[in-house]
Formats: C-alpha cells, structure tokens, sequence
C-alpha cells in the first residue's frame, strides 16, 4: 500500500483512483456524496455510518435519506449537522 | 417522480428486518440501483428499485434475512400492464385522442357573411378553390385568400378571411351600387309599362310627347330624350319626370261549392332517418291509415350528415258545402291580397270592383282594381 501511495504521489495521481480512497464532496449544508465505500454499517435518518477503505465515516442529522447507491458510492441528502471520521 | 423513473417503471418497497443495511449492501453489490432511501420510525427502511431490478432482490432479500413487501407500483409499464386486457377500452381512448387532434385541426364550418349580390353558393366555390373546404385543414393563410377573393370579385370592396377553432369566417363588404351613368352616345326614353290614362304629368328634363289625361298604351313613347328641331342641330338628354298612370287590374277565380277540407287527427307515425349525401338511412314504419300529410323536419347535425324526422299525420278529407256569399267573400279577399302584394308603397288603390257569376255548382269571382302608379321605365335605343 505504500509503495502504492507513493507511486501516485510520484506520478500525481488521484489517490481515490489507485488507492481507493475515500472521496466526499459537500455541497452546501444538505448534501454530500461519498465515492469508494465499502458499505454501509449503520443507517437511520440520524446517523449514516459507511465503511471505507481507511476508516468509517459517520455522517450525523435530521431526515437523512440516501438519494442513490451504487457499488461505489452513495449521495446523501437531508440536514447534516456533523461528519466524523472514525 | 422523474420521466426517467415513469419510463422504466419503479416499486417502492419496505423492507423490514434486523439487517437492513446488509440488504443495502448486498443490493449495490449486486448492482441493484437503488433509490431514495428513507429510514421510517418504526424500524423499517422504504426505497425505490426499478421494476427490472425487482425481480432480483429475491435473493438478496433471502440473503440478509429480511423481508420486502411493496408499498407502491407506479411507471410506464405498471399503467399498461392495467390496461393490457382492455385493448377495447385502450383502442377507443386512442382512436379518440386521433380523433380529436384530427377534428381540432380541420375546417368544420365555413361562414359567409356580408354577400348581399353575390350568392353564398358561388363564394363557397370560390373558397374550395382556395383550399377553404369541409375537413380541410383549418392552418390557411387568411390575408392571402382574402386578397384573392378581392383580386377575383370586382363586386368587392373588401374582404376578410379569419380561423376561429374550427371555424372559418369569411366576411365581406360589396361596393355600393353605382348609379346609372349617362352615356351621351345612346339615346335614353321613358315609356309605359302598362295601358292605362295618365293622371299626373310633371316634366324634369327631357322633351314631352303626351300629357295629362292622355291614354297611353304599354310601350308608347312618354317622355323623349332626343329632340330635332330648326333652332338647335339634334340633342340628346337623359330625360327625368314623375308620371302617374291609372290602370285597371282584373283577376278572377273559380271555386266550387263543395269543396274536401283537410282533417287531420292525432294519429300520427313518426320515423326518423340519419340522411348522408342524400341518402336516408332507417327504417319505414308501415302506415295504418289510407290519407295521410306528410310533415318532415331537418337537422344538420354534423357536415354531410343530417337527422330527418318524418311525421305522417292521418288526414280524413272533410266535404264542406259553402253558400254562395261565403264562398265569394272568401274568393274576393284572396284575389284582392293577390294584386296588391305585387304592389310597392309608390302604388296606390283608387278603387276596387267585386263580382261573380254562378252556375250552380261553382262561383267565378272576378275582382277589378284601379291603381295609379309610375308605370314607366327608362329604354335606351340606339333609333
């Protein structure tokens, strides 16, 4: 994994392409997008807990709903007050 | 919901068990699109799946140990399965929505207006011609046919072609009647329409050959418009004057005293028909009585087609023996109403004349009028 990692930071590579990464993308307040998870631990419309290749990201708030998922990556939507990572 | 979502069709399922979220990650790993996913209170989680995705969540289902019933069915697909065994119903939906957009963009009615000279039967002709016809589309360039019809009708002062739905209203204003021009190069005469004495003379122009009280038969010369004298070479005038004629107006009759009157009683039969180029459709009922007057009613219900009520009513003639006085009152004011209903404001009746003459089983009324009036018109010759 290391010489992974720094075979792309040698060849400027994105890391969530060779490495698989996480990638989340926030937009505003009420949406964010997570690219490259492995799946969801925990799901309730407090609290979306997904499991990634480097940690479990925990994303807290009120009416959250996951608007698509997909074998790589979910969209997330509702009013997110925090996101952790575990 | 999205058309992408109502073109492939989609159920809202709720899955309930103690692994939703493995059902969740078993779905995306089987690459099961899986949509607005929402967490209910009561432990249960809804979310929406293709309906071609549906029939592999079995599995998947089976695999996390939870249990999926259907909430909703909605889509494309799900409103043609509901109408798969009605292909009647589907087919009658479709021929009319065809039939509607079809009726909604054609000429149903053609109104002419304006035309006092010109016949409604001729401007119809002139507009087919056009492409202004029955089941035409109604998309026509009104300015254009308007500027033809103009450019082809000299009897037209002005035109206007307009589409109101299905409607097209064709309105025209026709020039005035021109007065009579006088043409220097023809001789212009008044004479007299009928024989008769004259009763009032009043020369404008022109150059008298009769007066007052003369009598004058139709056709003689009244009032001239050429005049040949020493004093001046030949003139010609387009000659004006009032003159009255009094002319007398007979007309007789003959009526029999015994005399079959309509009687008609309250049986009736009514057949109806649907009449279409002419022709009638429907059936004739047979008629139980011997005479009968026939009354029948029409009704454009449609173009072409039209709803015929036809009402045979029973009439037994009844015999009715007048008396001579009656039957001559009766036959004088028929006569009467006859000579003055072809008769203008301009005429006037001086007086009138009854009598009749019988033979026993018939009367001849004659009725004798004299009227004064302008029996004259203006003749142009070229002697």
């Amino acid at each position: 994994m290391a010489v992974k990692e720094r075979m792309a930071e040698l060849m400027e590579m994105p890391k969530e392409i060779i490495l698989n990464y996480p990638k989340m993308t926030v937009t505003g307040k009420n949406e964010i997008s997570v690219d490259n998870i492995i799946g969801i631990v925990e799901f309730s419309d407090k609290i979306i807990r997904l499991n990634t290749q480097t940690h479990i990201l925990k994303i807290c708030g009120y009416n959250l709903v996951i608007k698509s998922l997909t074998q790589d990556g979910v969209d997330i939507t509702g009013e997110i007050t925090s996101i952790l990572l575990e | 919901m999205s058309v992408k979502d109502f073109i492939k069709g989609y159920v809202l399922v709720e899955v309930s068990g103690n692994y939703c979220e493995r059902f969740l990650n078993l779905a995306s790993k089987k690459g099961i699109s899986v949509k607005n996913i929402k967490a209910t209170e009561n432990g249960k989680v809804l979310m929406k799946i293709y309906i071609k995705d549906f029939f592999r969540i079995r599995s998947v289902a089976r695999n996390s140990s939870c249990k999926v019933s259907v909430y909703k069915k909605s889509g494309l697909s799900v409103k043609t399965n509901k109408y798969r065994r009605r292909t009647a119903f589907v087919c009658g939906v479709l021929l009319s929505v065809v039939l509607i957009i079809y009726l909604s963009n054609c000429i149903l009615a053609v109104e002419i207006s304006g035309n006092k000279t010109i016949s409604t039967e001729s401007m119809k002709i002139s507009l087919k011609e056009k492409g202004v016809r029955l089941f035409a589309s109604n998309k026509i360039k009104g300015r254009e046919i308007a500027s033809e019809l103009l450019y082809e009708n000299p009897l037209i002062s002005w035109a206007g072609v307009t589409v109101d739905g299905n409607k097209v209203i064709v309105e025209i204003v026709e020039k005035p009647e021109l007065p009579e021009i006088y043409n220097p190069e023809l001789k212009y005469n008044i004479v007299a329409t009928t024989d008769g004495v004259i009763s009032s003379y009043y020369l404008k122009k022109g150059f008298s050959v009769v007066k007052q009280g003369d009598t004058v038969k139709k056709g003689q010369l009244l009032v001239s418009g050429v005049t040949d004298s020493s004093a001046i070479n030949i003139r010609y005038l387009n000659p004006e004057a009032d003159i009255k004629i009094v002319t007398w107006v007979a007309e007789s009759s003959q009526a029999y005293l015994e005399q079959n009157k309509d009687n008609l009683t309250n049986r009736v039969i009514k057949d109806t028909y649907i009449e279409y180029k002419g022709k009638r459709y429907g059936i004739t009922r047979k008629v139980p009585f011997k005479y009968y007057n026939v009354k029948t009613t029409e009704k454009t219900v449609f173009p072409y087609v039209k709803y015929v009520k036809v009402e045979k009513i029973e009439n037994v003639p009844q015999k009715i023996l007048y008396n001579e006085k009656e039957l001559f009152e009766i036959e004088r004011k028929k006569l009467y109403n006859n000579i003055i209903s072809n008769l203008t404001e301009e005429y006037k009746v001086l007086e009138t004349k009854y009598d009749y003459v019988s033979d026993g089983e018939k009367i001849t009324t004659t009725v004798t009028c004299t009227i004064e009036g302008p029996y004259i018109e203006k003749i142009t010759s070229d002697n």
